[in-house]
């Protein structure tokens, strides 16, 4: 059934004005947070500017609430962005609301009110878990299985009242003396997976000595009612990440390993912030 | 074998079904199926990928479940051979 694409950018812009949005040229703008709507056709998300100094994408990402992550702008800023699942938004029933406390939203208005609701970096108050029972008929093991060549990964879902999530561990024990160039290559292969697949970000975590990469998704604050369809979008995206990178970033690690590319061809690392 | 195994992981050998080639995996995430951590060691000997590989203990002689965790098949220092899962006559 073809929806009338009048109505959607009416619905659209209905949604966003009853969430505080307004209509500035280019977009909308939520004030004072200065959340922005955008939408290229493609990849609807939410943007804001990273504050602070020496935000670094890579670092104190993970575990945070949400689908939040930071990516390099197309002018060098460094933005933080909250992909909206699109499987989530169109609603293949027909339907084109939900129900949700006796109050008729629609599933444009759940994803960005979720989105504003861990825009601080905070479990929204109130959320609890889906029932794990419906997350594993959702979600069965054998569908957590990355394998790609000589790598292969499992998913792991983290099951906390603070905390949904499902992550990849892309590589474990990173050795703080790794030559510098891999290093730096390490962090571009991260960082390009990180701009170009939605909903999924990597980083480093535990010790800064000897820290482990990860992948994942966060799906703390999903609203329960679309977690089907955010579930889906975002493992699909999760594990193509994984596909993308996972050997890539093996090799760079592995110290046995020898390329002499690179240090021929370095990577100097940037990134910047707006202070 | 692995001194200071990664929690979570798991180390063992591998050999291929001639026994020509033998080497240590480390590091193998425990809650992988079994069938993915065969495929995987069928890459890294550059073997074909045509064909249905699977795990089988030493000790034992049986194939370990394609579908369930290795790590709940074998243990640490286990000993385990790829082998095609070909059925002769």
């Amino acid at each position: 059934m073809r929806q009338d694409t009048r109505c959607d950018r009416k619905q659209l812009a209905k949604d966003l004005e009853a969430l505080g949005f307004s209509s500035e040229r280019g977009g909308y703008r939520r004030h004072p947070s200065g959340v922005v709507f955008a939408s290229d056709g493609r990849r609807p998300h939410l943007e804001t500017p990273c504050r602070g100094r020496n935000t670094d994408p890579l670092l104190n990402q993970l575990g945070r609430p949400g689908l939040w992550k930071a990516v390099k702008g197309e002018n060098g800023r460094i933005l933080r962005v909250f992909d909206l699942p699109l499987a989530a938004m169109r609603d293949v029933d027909g339907r084109t609301d939900l129900d949700i406390d006796e109050e008729i939203v629609s599933p444009f208005y759940s994803l960005v009110d979720w989105a504003l609701r861990t825009a601080d970096g905070e479990a929204p108050a109130g959320w609890r878990l889906p029932p794990r029972d419906e997350l594993e008929v959702l979600m069965p093991s054998e569908a957590l299985t990355v394998q790609c060549g000589t790598e292969a990964r499992q998913g792991e879902l983290t099951y906390e009242p603070s905390c949904l999530a499902l992550r990849y561990a892309l590589a474990r024990n990173v050795r703080e003396d790794l030559p510098r160039a891999r290093s730096d290559w390490l962090r571009e292969v991260l960082l390009s997976a990180q701009n170009y697949w939605q909903m999924a970000r990597v980083g480093f975590v535990g010790d800064a000595s000897n820290p482990s990469v990860l992948a994942e998704a966060d799906l703390t604050g999903v609203p329960h009612s679309l977690l089907d369809r955010v579930l889906g979008d975002a493992l699909a995206a999760l594990k193509c990440l994984v596909q993308w990178i996972v050997r890539s970033v093996a090799f760079l690690v592995d110290r046995k390993s020898r390329c002499e590319a690179l240090e021929v061809c370095g990577i100097r690392p940037e990134f910047t912030t707006v202070s | 074998m692995s001194e200071n195994p990664t929690p979570g992981t798991l180390s063992f050998e591998v050999s291929d079904v001639t026994r020509t080639r033998t080497f240590e995996a480390t590091d193998v995430q425990s809650t992988l199926p079994a069938g993915a951590v065969a495929k995987s060691i069928a890459a890294s000997l550059q073997l074909p990928d045509n064909v249905p590989w699977g795990l089988r203990d030493d000790v034992t002689s049986r194939f370990l479940e394609d579908s369930k965790p290795i790590g709940e098949q074998i243990g640490p220092s286990a000993k385990v051979s790829l082998t095609p899962k070909t059925h002769l006559g």
